[in-house]
């Protein structure tokens, strides 16, 4: 009797646990959200559905409509074109290193967005890879010059360059989902099919088997490809800097918005506008979501392994897509590098010249009188990782642990739609969650802004859903025999834990923990909001604010890469270590 | 012993066995043969405790056992050999091992088992080099460790090839005997249950609790009580 009410107390208590963590989250996504709505309700005297209908009459809204849809759609078009062959050539065969390969090309997506913005800004300046091509996609001379004479299509170059930049962050998204597809397909159904008159033909067998089998994925990885670059920020904030995305254009009046007798119009348009995003948004999401179960349905798995030795060593046309595209891949990331070595200089005859030297390293270590040293910077971004990492992961145990458990039980619509519910920063992007918590709490309690770890909360918020989407299958794939094998050997709690949960949960434990650690190294949308002392500045902030000098100073460039290269390198350092510490618990494991 | 007084289950709207009756004396094996999803293994789930009986009772030596509790005394193998793939065989068996006993100790127990199960020298071997046959083997040292009054099998030989799996239940019952370990086996493979056990009850019949009566002691048996 003893044990088993033992058992059931322990139960309770984890069962509240989560419970009451379920809750603190909700509210703390939905908190700030309402009340900054309040805030800006209370300002404005417009209601936000009426302020909805306003939308059309705000300053530069249509603008940024058009502009972000016209531009998420060509990234996502340029994204399926470019990954599908990636997906296809590195899930059909038998690849050397495929594990690796697969990492190089996930890295754009865990790259913060600045410094993808700066390794872009790097390739396409003056002196980078492209303009010494003779493609100016800055400058916009000569062909890009052009053609936008011809067309009348204003700055061609700087929208080229954002839907390069838009679908290199997002290849992976295609690897990411349609790979696994290719490469686990039963081959019997393709083998069928060739002997069957409709499958004859390739054609054939694309209407007949690719397409309705690789169709759902591959639209929701465009779907997300379309969600990210709907809500990009840093990259269309120095990639397009003469137009606004209705995300940019959120972060430029949101800093007087929600203050009474001040800009009303300011709040207004946050109103308006930030409803409508939250609208298309939550569309997209649920699109996504929809697309996402349907392309569960439709797969029948086979074993991987035995389908790539089957297929054989790549073809070279197949060869040629990968290295290509990785080599492609990498490009921004040396660009950085290599900017930070390159100050400009005018020659005698007026000529621009570049000299390679290390006045931008120095520049950035030193600081100057409005930036931080690299090291406090770094310093900071560490602290806020690290906070992130210390609140968020336990919390996005709990929950994933919580929802897994409800749906075991048969509660699959409550699990459903908790989860939905943690899910709301999500279906808010970075800067609207950076305003949420700016106009939700800031503009209500002032003296917050002299908390240095405010930051520290739209990362949680914003990493969670993240987390919880990544540990949740995690649960899943725990044998459930270890369960009751470890309630049969009687052990202890903590031993009982650790062989049915905690030893299978480590390795996506610790892809979650740097997960939190990059993401919170990399955010910019809201951190850029809400910090307001110079002291406190992250890596992501002080390279946005060395890009946004005046460039006549030829040292600017030059310490804004060698920022950029530091928060580069620092996040690959977290995804290094993770990823070893992956591999020797896999050893241990073995 | 192990003693199923009128226990009742249901899923739902399918009632899998109402006031099902059955003792196992001790070190007795009996062996529960059925078809598959006519509820075999949810009777072994009830009678180790994982799960709970809409009603009845189950008994043991020491006395009543509350409903879905689990009790020490009892170990189970399950069709499928759950073997943690983070430990290498030792320590998977040491899992077996009391709390209380020296970490000395539980190595010494741990070879013997392995020894007792013709696996010697296999403590460091990492679980997914084991063959089928092997890793039930493994599984079942570490229940033996448990030192159990009462083993259930839940179709453990099942995944195996025929001839392994006749030559594992033959080893099984020498082993099982050896320690006078009340056994419930359950399977759908007739001479499977014929090798293993000491009486072969049908599903049908444990369903109507009119059991069978003991089959007459096997040659090995003989041969055992006459060497005690």
């Amino acid at each position: 009797m003893a044990l088993k009410q033992r058992n059931t107390a322990q139960a309770n208590v984890m069962h509240t646990v989560q419970w009451l963590t379920l809750f603190c989250v909700i509210l703390l996504g939905t908190v700030p959200l309402i009340l900054a709505i309040l805030r800006l309700w209370s300002v404005t005297q417009v209601s936000p559905l009426e302020a909805l209908r306003h939308f059309p009459e705000q300053i530069g809204a249509m603008d940024a409509l058009r502009f972000t849809l016209i531009e998420a759609f060509l990234s996502t078009l340029l994204t399926v074109v470019l990954g599908l062959p990636v997906a296809w050539s590195l899930g059909r065969y038998q690849w050397r290193g495929i594990r690796s390969k697969r990492a190089l090309f996930y890295l754009p997506f865990v790259t913060p967005p600045i410094v993808a913005a700066a390794g872009f800004l790097a390739l396409i300046s003056p002196g980078g890879l492209f303009s010494s091509f003779g493609l100016d996609l800055r400058g916009e001379t000569g062909f890009i010059g052009w053609l936008a004479e011809t067309t009348g299509w204003q700055h061609p170059g700087h929208m080229i360059a954002l839907v390069l930049a838009h679908a290199w962050f997002n290849l992976s998204l295609m690897i990411r989902f349609v790979e696994p597809v290719i490469a686990q397909l039963n081959p019997a159904w393709e083998e069928q099919l060739m002997m069957l008159p409709k499958g004859q033909s390739a054609s054939g067998r694309i209407r007949h088997l690719w397409l309705p089998v690789l169709g759902p994925s591959v639209a929701v990885a465009a779907t997300y490809a379309f969600f990210f670059s709907f809500t990009s920020f840093a990259l269309v904030k120095w990639l397009t800097p003469d137009f606004n995305t209705l995300e940019s254009l959120l972060a430029d009046l949101g800093g007087s918005a929600g203050i009474y007798n001040y800009r009303v119009d300011t709040s207004l348009g946050v109103l308006a506008i930030a409803g409508l995003q939250a609208l298309l948004m939550l569309t997209i999401l649920a699109g996504a979501g929809f697309l996402e179960r349907k392309h569960t349905m439709t797969i029948s798995i086979h074993e991987e392994h035995t389908n790539r030795k089957k297929r054989g060593t790549p073809p070279l046309k197949s060869r040629f897509i990968v290295y290509l595209l990785l080599l492609a891949s990498m490009l921004p990331f040396v660009s950085v590098v290599v900017a930070s070595f390159r100050t400009r200089a005018t020659s005698q005859n007026g000529h621009t010249e570049f000299h390679w030297t290390l006045e931008g390293w120095q520049r950035a270590w030193t600081g100057d009188a409005s930036t931080l040293t690299l090291l406090e910077a770094l310093q900071n971004s560490l602290v806020y990782a690290a906070l992130t990492l210390v609140i968020a992961l336990p919390i996005g145990y709990i929950l994933a642990s919580m929802f897994h458990r409800l749906e075991n039980n048969g509660k699959k619509r409550l699990a459903s739609l908790l989860d939905t519910l943690c899910m709301i920063p999500l279906s808010a992007s970075a800067v609207m969650v950076g305003l949420g918590v700016l106009l939700g709490l800031l503009r209500w309690y002032p003296e917050l802004f002299m908390y240095r770890y405010l930051p520290v909360l739209p990362h949680v918020m914003l990493v969670l859903p993240f987390l919880v989407r990544m540990l949740r299958p995690a649960f899943s794939r725990i044998e459930p025999a270890f369960e009751e094998q470890v309630r049969l050997l009687n052990l202890p709690p903590l031993q009982s834990w650790w062989h049915s949960k905690g030893a299978s949960m480590m390795a996506p434990l610790t892809m979650a923990a740097s997960l939190c650690l990059a993401f919170s190294l990399g955010e910019f949308g809201a951190t850029y909001l809400l910090i307001r002392v110079g002291s406190w500045d992250s890596l992501s902030i002080m390279v946005d604010q060395l890009l946004g000098r005046p460039k006549f100073d030829p040292l600017i460039m030059p310490t804004a890469m060698a920022v950029a290269a530091s928060l580069m390198l620092t996040t690959l350092f977290v995804l290094w270590l993770s990823e070893q510490l992956r591999m020797k618990q896999g050893d241990a494991n073995d | 012993m192990i003693e199923l007084k009128n226990l009742t289950k249901a899923f739902d709207e399918r009632t899998l066995f109402n006031g099902l009756n059955l003792r196992c004396e001790k070190g007795e094996i009996v062996s529960i043969l059925g078809p598959s999803g006519c509820g075999k293994s949810t009777l072994l789930r009830i009678c180790c405790g994982l799960i709970e009986a809409d009603a009845g009772e189950r008994w043991t030596d020491d006395g009543i056992i509350e409903n879905g509790v689990i009790s020490p005394t009892i170990a189970m193998l399950f069709q499928q050999p759950v073997l943690f793939p983070h430990l290498n065989v030792g320590r998977n068996i040491a899992l077996g091992g009391g709390n209380e006993i020296s970490k000395n100790e539980l190595s010494k127990q741990v070879t013997a088992v392995l020894n007792f199960v013709d696996m010697p020298g296999t403590e460091g071997k990492n679980i997914t080099t084991l063959s089928g046959g092997e890793a039930q083997r493994v599984a079942f040292a570490r229940a033996l460790l448990q030192s159990p009054n009462v083993m259930l099998l839940d179709e453990p030989f099942a995944s195996l090839g025929l001839e392994q799996r006749h030559r594992l239940a033959r080893d099984t019952r020498k082993r099982l005997k050896s320690r006078s370990i009340t056994t419930i086996h359950v399977t759908h493979d007739e001479e499977e249950a014929v090798i293993m056990a000491d009486r072969v009850i049908s599903w049908k019949e444990l369903l109507s609790s009119s059991q069978t009566i003991p089959t007459p002691m096997k040659e090995d048996e003989q041969a055992v009580d006459s060497e005690e």
